[in-house]
């Protein structure tokens, strides 16, 4: 959902299949190299030299360690969201009904607690 | 503050991040709200352990000696390791078993544990030793006003700010220890939650692509 707000926010037109790692993460700037890196890094992929090098080499040393650091805190606020079963606020929860759809979100585990 | 921790040789790691980082280690060493010094250490210890190994089936996994019970065990490295799998039934026997505030304090523990690690993973950097306990006395200090609002445990109701931030509010020296890092790691100075253009080394829909992917990889539906 903030994906396709501040994608709007700026005439941005994005495909948020990349985030289920589908195609279309290239409709972001450097997405592809993004997306790698969040997957290297979370999933503890043998090519995160590599990618970790080609996003430093795409966003220069700034936007490498900014990147880090959303990585880096996204994998914390998952398991906050998941060990606590926060439900979503009824305003994200209609603001995201067909996009949950679309993106086979629902089928996670922790929906049962929002839906 | 220890500033010997945190030292990112060689990268330029805004300070306002690194000294989230050294606050956390730091309030991490004294004993918290229903954990000892020590506990909390074991608790980070376990559930680093855990992350590590998180590609290993759970069976597979090995752990360091530890004096915590096997409840807190059981929640420390499953939350670690395999929070997407977390449901109502196994999050209910822990709050049941440890108590919702002394839950609360362990989820903030290895969250901002995982969150701090995985970010010196991000910049190929090894993992920054755990602090030594430091002493200090359990508060039990809990929020008023919080009530069921169909979560796992109690939160403050109403909330002011992002709704994600208000998770562990039960205990608010928890939810510190955690959305310390939150402030400075998304966002900083380039914008805040409610802005959607940043004004930063990342636009808003890079840092969301990012966050995207880092939730679906970990299942998590929030």
């Amino acid at each position: 959902m903030l994906l396709r707000e501040s994608s709007k926010a700026i005439d941005l037109s994005i495909d948020t299949n990349a985030t289920m790692g589908g195609e279309g993460a290239e409709t972001v700037d450097h997405g592809a190299e993004l997306v790698a890196f969040a997957e290297a890094v979370t999933w503890g992929l043998g090519n995160v030299d590599e990618v970790r090098e080609a996003v430093q080499e795409r966003l220069g040393a700034d936007g490498f360690v900014e990147a880090a650091s959303i990585v880096g805190i996204f994998n914390g606020l998952v398991r906050t969201a998941d060990a606590t079963g926060i439900p979503l606020d009824d305003s994200m929860k209609l603001a995201t009904v067909e996009a949950r759809k679309d993106l086979g979100i629902n089928e996670f585990r922790g929906a049962l607690n929002t839906l | 503050m220890n500033t010997l921790s945190f030292v990112y040789d060689n990268i330029d790691v805004r300070e306002d991040i690194a000294d989230a980082h050294r606050q956390t280690w730091d309030a991490l060493a004294q004993a918290g709200a229903f954990w000892s010094d020590v506990d909390r250490i074991e608790i980070a210890k376990q559930a680093r352990a855990a992350r590590i190994q998180r590609k290993e089936l759970a069976f597979n996994r090995t752990y360091p000696a530890t004096q915590l019970t096997a409840q807190a065990l059981d929640a420390a490295r499953k939350i670690a390791a395999d929070a997407g799998k977390i449901d109502r039934a196994w999050a209910s026997q822990q709050v049941a078993s440890l108590g919702a505030g002394a839950y609360a304090e362990l989820v903030s523990i290895v969250a901002a544990v995982s969150a701090i690690d995985a970010f010196c993973e991000a910049l190929g950097r090894t993992h920054e030793p755990l602090p030594e306990p430091d002493g200090g006395s359990c508060h039990a200090a809990q929020a008023e006003g919080a009530s069921d609002i169909g979560g796992y445990l109690p939160m403050v109701d109403p909330w002011e700010g992002p709704n994600v931030s208000r998770a562990l509010s039960l205990v608010p020296s928890a939810n510190q220890l955690f959305m310390n890092n939150v402030r400075s790691m998304y966002g900083g100075n380039g914008g805040g939650f409610n802005d959607m253009v940043w004004d930063g080394p990342l636009s808003r829909p890079q840092a969301e692509l990012l966050a995207a992917r880092v939730s679906s990889i970990n299942e998590c539906f929030y």
